[in-house]
Parts: C-alpha cells; structure tokens; sequence
C-alpha cells in the first residue's frame, strides 16, 4: 500500500500543473501583501496605540470646522466625503472602539494572515478540485488505467493509494499556503504576537476583538470539513467520467453552482425543508465562525453531519462503480 | 504439479443477453508460444481482459501457473506479465521513473540490477532517463515488453503486439518472443494477423463469434492441408497436349494453362506423382513440380467457413 501512495504521489509532483498550483499561491500572496502595502493605511513607528491616538487627536482638531454632509451637497462643489463631519466622527469613533478592544487598525501579520491568506483558501479549492478530478480519468484518457489494474492489487487498494494521495497533495498546499503566508505577511508587516487581536463579528453582529492567531487557526480548521468533502465528490466524478475534460469540466462547474446557489438555497430553505439539506450551504463550515445557526435551524454539528453522511455516498459510489467496471478502453 | 502456465475453463461473457464470448476453455503450457487467432470483434480481445481481470467474467475459471485468479488473486497477477493492446506509459514521466512505477506495485521487490538486465535486454539503455513523449512508437512497444517482464513473470500476455510496427519491428519482436520461449516463458498472444502469427506461434486457437473453434500446433496444421486439394504448377514442353491428355483423369479438379509451358492444376498432393506419371508415359517433358506452400491463411479461412456452414445446417 506504502509503495501504491509513493506511486501516486511519483505522478502528482512529477506533472508541472502540480507544481504551477503551488507557485500561483505564492505569488498570490505576494501580489496581495503589495496590494495591501499601497492600499490601506499602515503603522510608522512601533507603537500603534500612540499612533491611533495622534490620529484621533488630529482628527479632533479638524471637527469643528469640518462642514456637515448636508451643506457639502448643497454646494454643489466636488467634495471629499471624508472630509465631511460625519464621516470624521465615525472614523473617531472607529479608532477608540479600536483602542478599546485592543485591535490594531494598521495590518499586521496576522491580520493579513486572516484576511489575504485566508481568501486565499477558495483557490486550493479550484486547484484540488482540478488535479482531483483529472487523477483517475487521465488514467483512461491516456490508457494507462490497464496497465495499472493488470498488477496484483484489488482494485480498491489502487482506488484508495490515489485518495490517499489527493489528501496529502490538498495538505501540501495548505502547509503552502500558511508557511508562506506567515513568511510573507512577517517580511512585510513585521513579526507580531500569535495573540494580536484582530476584528472580528460575532454571534450577535458585534465587532469584538479576538486573537489573530487562534481565529486563523480555527478558520482554516473550519474549511477542513468543506474541502474534504469536495476532494470526494471531484474524485468521484473523476472515477465516474472516463474523459479527464469532462471530469474536471464538471467538477469545476459544480464549485461555481454551489458559490452561486447559495441565495436560491436560502430561499428555498424557507419554503421546504428538503432543501436544508441540500449539500451546497454545508461546504462552508467557516460561517460557523460568525453564526450559530446557517439556514435558520441548522448548527455546526447537524451541518457537519449531513456533510458526512454525502461522503459515505460519494466514497461508495466511487469504490462500487471503480471495483465493478469492465476495463474496455 | 501441472505443467501448465495458464489453464482457461469454460470462460464466459454475457453482455445484454448475448454471449460474446461463449464458454471458452485451453491451456498453455510451459515454454509455449500460444497464439489465439480471429477476425476483428470475434473476442480475443475480451479474453485476453477476462485473463487479466481487466473485463469481469460471467463464468469461468482462470488457473495461471498453478494459482486461481479467484481464490489467489495476487499470486495469479504476479505470475503475468501483459500487454494489452499499444502499451500506454506516462508520457511526463522518464521511461525508467515509469519502469520503476511498475516494480513498485509488484509483490516481491524488483532489483535495481533486474532493471539494469530488462532495459538492456530490450535495448533502451540510451533513452530510458527520457520523457516518455520522446519515445517513437517502437521504444513504447520495447518498453511495454520491458514493464511486462520486470517482475519475471511465467506468462506473458499480448493482445495484438504487432500492432503499428513496422515490419523491422515486428521481426525484431518475434526473435525476442522465441527467446523468451526457450528461457521458459510461456506466452499468449492474439492477433488477426495470420501470416505473423504462423511465424510465431507453436500452438493456436481460432476463435470465432466469442467460439472457439479449433485448437491445433501449426506444424499439425500445415501437413493437415497435405491431404487435401492444392494449387500445383507443372512445368512441361507441352502444356496444351498435357491438357488434353489429363482431361479426362478422375483425380484433376481444375485446370488452367499458364504464360509460359506452365499447367496450374487443382489436385490432391498425394496424387502428383500418379499425373506425374500419365504425362511422362504420353512423352511430355517435366521441368519441374511446383506446389504452393500451404498458409495459415488458407487453413484458417477453411476451418472458419466450415464451421459457418456447420451453424447453417
């Protein structure tokens, strides 16, 4: 078994497409720690507190003479909103509850962390689903498929070192993803404390601030259950279609309906209640994160169990229709 | 201890209610080179696959070289080494990283000089740190025949091996397959290509319609045809007396003259010597007796066509 997973995985890396993933990811969060480098304020000097409070003090100084929204309008000028007293005393406003909750308004690793590295975690998606639903259909595109099962191996063995593989191959990219991030985010935001709070909302819609490091964490654990699952059923798909551009083709459609169904869903989900265990909501675990209850009713623990219990399907369906096929190609 | 390398028993296909392979049996023995014969779509192809549990059987039973494909499933497997049809490789991958995929999923592990003595054998030492997709299409065949025999298997299959090779190829794999017989390995191949096959064989099978049909040695084979009616060329000085006086003899079935001082007749072989004799003692000069070499082909499309006309009856 040891030697059919070094096989698989022989043939994961030694294609470049593998190796193209890897690297998109990379760049991506280089490009986005640039990005986020021009695009939002970011702290000079060490101290952010003392930062915050000079910006406040400054702003302070601008209000009384800063003219209302109301009059910009009237005078018909072209304007800056931020220059409007309203939109001052809520950037106040956001800065204290910024010193109160102990959360720095400036990026630092770990709010990149969260956010960039975080957003990144769809494109694994998209790249698993692809590599996942090519693995066992390019085995019958080019043939090869014959000279695999003619070795004495049952056939689920052979079926099972390729899952294997993907798994480790979706794990690799994660570790990827986080060992870079935190390489990138540290080289340009600085090395800060695992504990750093970040904002965050929470069950009840209030920004809170909690530990960057640990939310990120539980996000990426959170997308765990989502991934699995999308791993299984691009792998079914690929067992199923015997062309490898049908396979990925619909693997890949089947991401986009289930970011873009959402909202049917929900609707759905208000009229009938077959819907609530439609597999698309549950694929996204990290809503749990913010929400106690996804389409009303539906917590963390029933939501992971409908998860579940496609996976058995999916998982039999693959092994069944592997085992039984007549190789004719 | 049988001395068989592979025995197939009443093996069977049923795809939608028709049989397409229809209760098969033979066996190979050790150091054989048996060749199963028949048109496209008769069915060597789907018992070649039933044999490497590529295809799942109906019915049957499946002995390679003393081990029951159902009860000793990997043992079974171990003692084949295939090639299904062209042999297809990772074309991303080295020919040796692919070689090396293979011997991992072997049972006993396969020595690095094992390696070294099947690329030699096969002669792809230079190429085998290439691509694949590098590889013409006969470095692909060599190194199909190299994947099949790493694990040193005691019977090679091959489901039309000739196929795209050109006929340097083709002789150059058809020495190799004697080799491998006198080493011991047996070997079951198919093929439609019957004048290949006679050169290659020593036993074969026809199998017609998912039937088999005949099983002989191709040296019983050819002396078979010996008795029956031939094509022979009697050279003479005279050929239009020869006609005339060989007109009425019981024995000619057809006659005709050729371009030059040349008789083609239809006669049994073992009564050339009796026309031989009435032309002699009616003073026309022989020159010579030529008969045509019996083929395969000629057996082959016999038997085919008597069993058609055996169904019809």
């Amino acid at each position: 078994m040891i030697g059919l997973i070094q096989n698989e995985l022989m043939k994961i890396w030694e294609k470049k497409s593998s190796w193209i993933f890897a690297i998109i990811l990379v760049l991506a969060l280089i490009g986005g720690a640039i990005l986020e480098m021009k695009m939002s304020p970011q702290l000079k000097g060490d101290d952010w507190r003392a930062s915050v409070e000079a910006e406040i003090s400054k702003l302070e100084k601008k209000l009384p003479n800063a003219p209302t929204e109301e009059s910009l309008i009237e005078s018909g000028k072209d304007f800056n909103w931020d220059d409007s007293k309203e939109a001052i005393e809520s950037k106040i406003q956001g800065y204290k509850s910024n010193l109160e909750e102990d959360v720095s308004p400036y990026t630092t690793d770990w709010s990149y962390m969260n956010g960039m590295v975080i957003g990144l975690k769809s494109l694994i998606t998209l790249f698993v689903v692809i590599v996942c639903a090519g693995n066992v259909s390019s085995e019958y595109s080019d043939g090869t498929i014959k000279q695999l099962l003619i070795r004495p191996h049952q056939r689920w063995k052979v079926l099972l070192s390729k899952y294997i593989s993907l798994l480790i191959y979706a794990a690799s990219l994660i570790v990827v993803l986080i060992v870079a991030g935190y390489l990138i985010s540290i080289a340009f935001f600085g090395i800060g404390d695992f504990a750093t709070k970040i904002a965050v909302l929470n069950f009840d819609y209030e920004t809170i601030g909690v530990s960057g490091g640990v939310h990120f964490f539980k996000s990426i654990l959170y997308y765990l259950p989502g991934l699995i699952l999308v791993i299984t059923l691009a792998f079914m798909l690929s067992t199923l279609f015997k062309n490898q551009a049908i396979a990925v083709g619909v693997g890949v459609f089947v991401l986009f309906l289930s970011s873009t169904l959402g909202a049917l869903i929900q609707t759905l989900a208000e009229n009938y209640a077959w819907a609530k265990v439609l597999l698309f909501p549950h694929l996204d675990q990290t809503v749990f994160l913010t929400e106690e209850k996804i389409l009303e009713t539906i917590t963390m623990p029933m939501s992971l169990g409908i998860l579940f219990i496609y996976y058995v399907i999916f998982m039999v369906i693959t092994f069944w229709s592997f085992q039984k096929r007549d190789v004719s190609i | 201890m049988s001395l068989n390398a592979l025995e197939v028993k009443n093996l069977t296909k049923r795809i939608k209610g028709r049989n397409i392979v229809d209760d098969v049996s033979f066996t190979v023995e050790k150091g054989e080179i048996f060749g199963l014969l028949g048109p496209n779509g008769a069915g060597k192809t789907t018992i070649i696959r039933m044999i490497v549990s590529l295809i799942n059987r109906t019915n049957g039973k499946v002995v390679v070289n003393n081990h029951d494909l159902d009860s000793d499933f990997s043992k079974a497997m171990s003692s084949i080494g295939a090639i299904v049809e062209n042999p297809e490789f990772y074309k991303y991958m080295s020919g040796y990283k692919n070689l090396k995929h293979y011997a991992r999923m072997a049972i006993e592990e396969v020595p690095e000089e094992r390696f070294q003595e099947v690329i030699k054998l096969v002669g792809l030492e230079n190429a085998i740190h290439q691509k694949v997709k590098t590889y013409s299409l006969g470095m692909r065949q060599r190194l199909g025949v190299a994947q099949a025999l790493l694990h040193n298997p005691a019977l090679l299959i091959l489901d039309e091996p000739t196929n795209g090779l050109d006929p340097q190829g083709i002789r150059e794999f058809r020495d190799y397959l004697h080799l491998l017989a006198r080493e011991g390995i047996s070997v079951l191949v198919s093929s439609h290509l019957l004048s290949e096959m006679q050169l290659m064989c020593h036993r074969f099978a026809i199998i017609e319609k998912g039937k088999l049909i005949h099983v002989s040695t191709m040296d019983e084979t050819v002396s078979e045809v010996d008795a029956e009616i031939r094509d022979v060329t009697f050279e003479l000085d005279q050929p239009k007396e020869a006609m005339e006086i060989l007109k009425n003899s019981e024995y000619v079935v057809e006659m005709e003259s050729t371009k030059e001082k040349g008789l083609l007749i239809k006669i049994p072989k073992d009564k050339i010597p009796v026309v031989n004799k009435l032309l002699v003692e009616n003073n026309v000069l022989v020159y010579g007796i030529y008969v045509a070499k019996a083929t395969l082909e000629d057996r082959f499309l016999e038997i085919t066509k008597q069993n058609r006309e055996e169904a019809q009856k």
